[in-house]
């Protein structure tokens, strides 16, 4: 484990400092702070300003817009934002240039790099994700959405679902099912499509907080060029996969600061409620300190190997399966000491539907109450269940014989 | 005693009772079943079949009102006080009796017209008010669809009637060791529904060529929350045959951390479909952390059990053990 920084990676820690004391108001006290279409209203422009800037896509090639550093600087510029309580990107951003954006840098022919990257920087266009399916969920290498060929086309049919900010989507990338008789993982394409598009049609799923945040996206007939497939045809499960493991390791560096963040806020609670001297309650808030400490190191750990290896260590699923344990832990806490107030909704609700809520954020119970309801309990199931993490722990780190009911 | 035959024809009824879509009240949707003779031939058996199942359907009928009422009228022996509306902890604020006025601050299921309303002041006293002397809100609450409503309002001394004393006391502990009771089966009817139901799905639900319940890291999940459920049940069963406190305290924090245990499991074997709306069981989560915060959450109690134990400094008995 090495912790030290190089000197490029500090002058460039140094830039971002001064474009932030630059840009931010002298009182910021974080995107908690504001409520609903405020937040959303200000993320977007914050988004504005940081693609201006230049701090959008930094790692991509400087043809297509970014700024050619490397995964460090990425690190330094996520710690620096998450110090300053300011976010990356919207939320749909997400999928837009971390998930889809870095895809395509990957893997994109020069002719969609350069038709794409610029205009995801510039916010011109919003892609979302088309992974899961009904019946293609912990087992994602079953997708069905089935594409055939027809000419210089790929004509689809079926559905996907799951798909996070839906409705903000200018366009969708999808898995679909190439070939049929091949081995379950390796009749998978990865593809591009416009919305709208004859044919596909986007649907809110209500979530349990009665927030349209996930949709269901529904195919018939839907055509796609041959130009529009990412990766080659029929290998679509790795160039997913690569994409995947771009979802774990930024956050290594910038999970433990918004979770050290939220856990002082539950502190707070805990003295405003006159619980701070309860052996219990010091006794749970002392296991949740020790926890966010480990997830700090673990961290370093990930982001050491992602720095000399270029790859993912075995920490990567260790990491998952951590926080996400680790933040019902949390929200349970808070919630308990809520008290007869957790049953009653009042003041701001969470921009996002995922960790922490924003930093700044007011103790108010429908931010604990939503993050205990949506984003705590969905960590364990979004993007990998933490049975199927602690399947590739057994299986794939600790080398354990297989389950002999699963398939593959 | 009830025998099984007529147990589940009243099981049949309660269960429509309890599911029909009708703006009647529950109180008069019971009385044509006969519902006072039932409860009065065995009510330990009609109140624990009702609020069971009550849980196992996700009602928000407000079945618990009236019976908090007629615990308090039967332990004063004030027979009016059959019809009145029991205001419960508010997460606002206490109520208080002080220099000749009653401040109320109370949350109550159904609101009250001018029948009495009966809230704890002080942490002690019992004050009665008519219910048309005070303001009814509704409140935004994280079940959503069990009406809760704040009570708030100053009143005139001269216009309470104050219950002071050991009688208070003794008669707001028989309240909440029935209402402890009758919340225990419903939070047991949510944990064994909620338990059951994800039984059933991982069963259905394929994934890997499989019903994901032949993965023993799921059946793992289940087979917990039954361990607790049935346990739940039992002492459940016990608090109402027993009708004390002690009983009905152990059964409501048993049976709040099953509710809890049981959706936390069952929602890992829902996977995503269970943070939507159109699945069920949104409904059973957030109704279980409501009724555990009724009457003492089950952390709070489980302390409460804690400090019997060591002040008494010996185990009380449960049942035959």
């Amino acid at each position: 484990m090495d912790l030290s920084y190089s000197p490029e990676a500090e002058a460039y820690r140094a830039k971002v400092r001064a474009f932030l004391a630059a840009n931010l108001p002298a009182d910021w006290q974080g995107l908690g702070a504001l409520a609903g279409d405020e937040a959303e209203e200000w993320a977007d422009r914050w988004r504005d300003v940081m693609a201006k800037n230049g701090f959008l896509g930094i790692t991509w090639p400087k043809e297509y817009g970014g700024q050619g550093l490397t995964k460090l600087e990425q690190v330094v510029l996520g710690e620096e934002l998450a110090r300053a309580r300011v976010p990356q990107y919207r939320a749909v951003d997400t999928t837009n240039i971390k998930m889809l954006g870095n895809t395509l840098v990957k893997w994109g022919t020069e002719e969609q790099k350069q038709k794409y990257l610029p205009r995801i920087l510039s916010g011109e266009d919003t892609w979302v994700q088309g992974y899961s399916e009904p019946e293609a969920g912990s087992d994602l290498a079953s997708v069905h959405l089935k594409a055939e060929l027809d000419g210089d086309e790929w004509v689809l049919n079926g559905q996907k679902i799951w798909t996070s900010r839906g409705m903000e989507g200018t366009a969708i990338f999808l898995l679909a099912r190439t070939d049929k008789t091949a081995a379950k993982h390796r009749g998978i394409t990865f593809m591009l499509c416009s919305i709208p598009t004859p044919g596909l049609e986007v649907r809110p799923i209500r979530t349990l907080t009665g927030v349209e945040e996930f949709c269901e996206v529904f195919l018939t007939d839907v055509r796609i060029p041959v130009a529009n497939v990412v990766g080659p045809v029929n290998e679509g499960w790795k160039v997913a996969n690569s994409l995947l493991g771009l979802e774990r390791g930024e956050e290594a560096a910038t999970n433990p600061i918004y979770f050290k963040a939220e856990l002082e806020r539950v502190i707070q609670l805990a003295r405003d409620k006159g619980r701070i001297n309860d052996p219990i309650i010091r006794d749970r808030l002392a296991w949740c300190h020790m926890k966010v400490e480990m997830m700090r190191f673990l961290g370093y750990r990930i982001l050491t190997a992602v720095l000399r290896d270029g790859a993912l260590g075995p920490e990567a699923s260790i990491s998952k399966l951590f926080w996400s344990e680790y933040h019902q832990v949390l929200a349970d806490l808070a919630m308990e000491l809520l008290g007869p107030e957790a049953t009653v909704r009042e003041g701001r609700r969470p921009y996002k539907h995922y960790r922490a809520d924003e930093p700044g954020a007011a103790n108010s119970s429908n931010s604990w109450i939503d993050v205990f309801l949506m984003n705590a309990r969905s960590g364990t199931v979004y993007a990998g269940t933490s049975e199927i993490q602690r399947n590739i722990l057994a299986e794939n780190i600790l080398g354990l014989p297989k389950e002999p009911q699963t398939n593959s | 005693m009830m025998d099984n035959d007529t147990l589940d024809m009243l099981r049949t009824s309660l269960r429509h009772v309890l599911t029909e879509a009708t703006n009647v009240p529950l109180a008069d949707r019971l009385g044509e079943l006969g519902w006072d003779e039932v409860v009065a031939d065995d009510p330990v058996t009609a109140l624990h079949t009702l609020f069971t199942l009550k849980g196992d359907t996700v009602s928000s009928a407000d079945a618990l009102g009236p019976r908090l009422a007629a615990a308090l009228a039967d332990a004063l022996g004030d027979p009016q006080l059959t019809t009145a509306t029991v205001g419960m902890e508010s997460p606002f604020g206490p109520s208080s009796l002080t220099d000749g006025s009653l401040t109320v601050d109370a949350v109550v299921f159904t609101p009250p017209s001018d029948n009495p309303v009966v809230v704890r002041v002080d942490g002690e006293h019992l004050a009665v008010v008519v219910g048309s002397a005070l303001t009814c809100t509704r409140l935004t609450t994280t079940d959503g669809e069990l009406a809760q409503f704040r009570l708030t309002g100053t009143v005139p001394a001269s216009q309470v009637q104050c219950i002071e004393g050991a009688t208070a006391s003794i008669a707001w502990s028989a309240m909440v060791t029935h209402g402890r009771w009758l919340l225990a089966c419903e939070l047991v009817g949510i944990a064994q529904h909620v338990t059951d139901s994800a039984a059933q799905y991982t069963g259905e639900r394929i994934q890997y060529g499989k019903p994901i319940g032949t993965f023993q890291a799921l059946q793992h999940r289940i087979a917990t929350a039954h361990v607790l459920v049935v346990g739940a049940a039992r002492l459940a069963e016990h608090a109402g045959h027993s009708g004390d406190e002690w009983s009905a305290l152990v059964a409501k924090a048993v049976a709040g951390q099953a509710a809890e245990t049981a959706c936390t499991q069952a929602q890992q074997c829902y996977g995503a479909i269970g943070f939507t709306w159109e699945h069920e069981f949104h409904h059973y989560l957030r109704r279980t952390y409501v009724l555990d915060r009724l009457l003492g959450d089950w952390r709070s109690l489980e302390r409460e059990i804690g400090n019997e134990l060591m002040n008494s400094r010996h185990v009380p008995k449960i049942g035959m053990l």
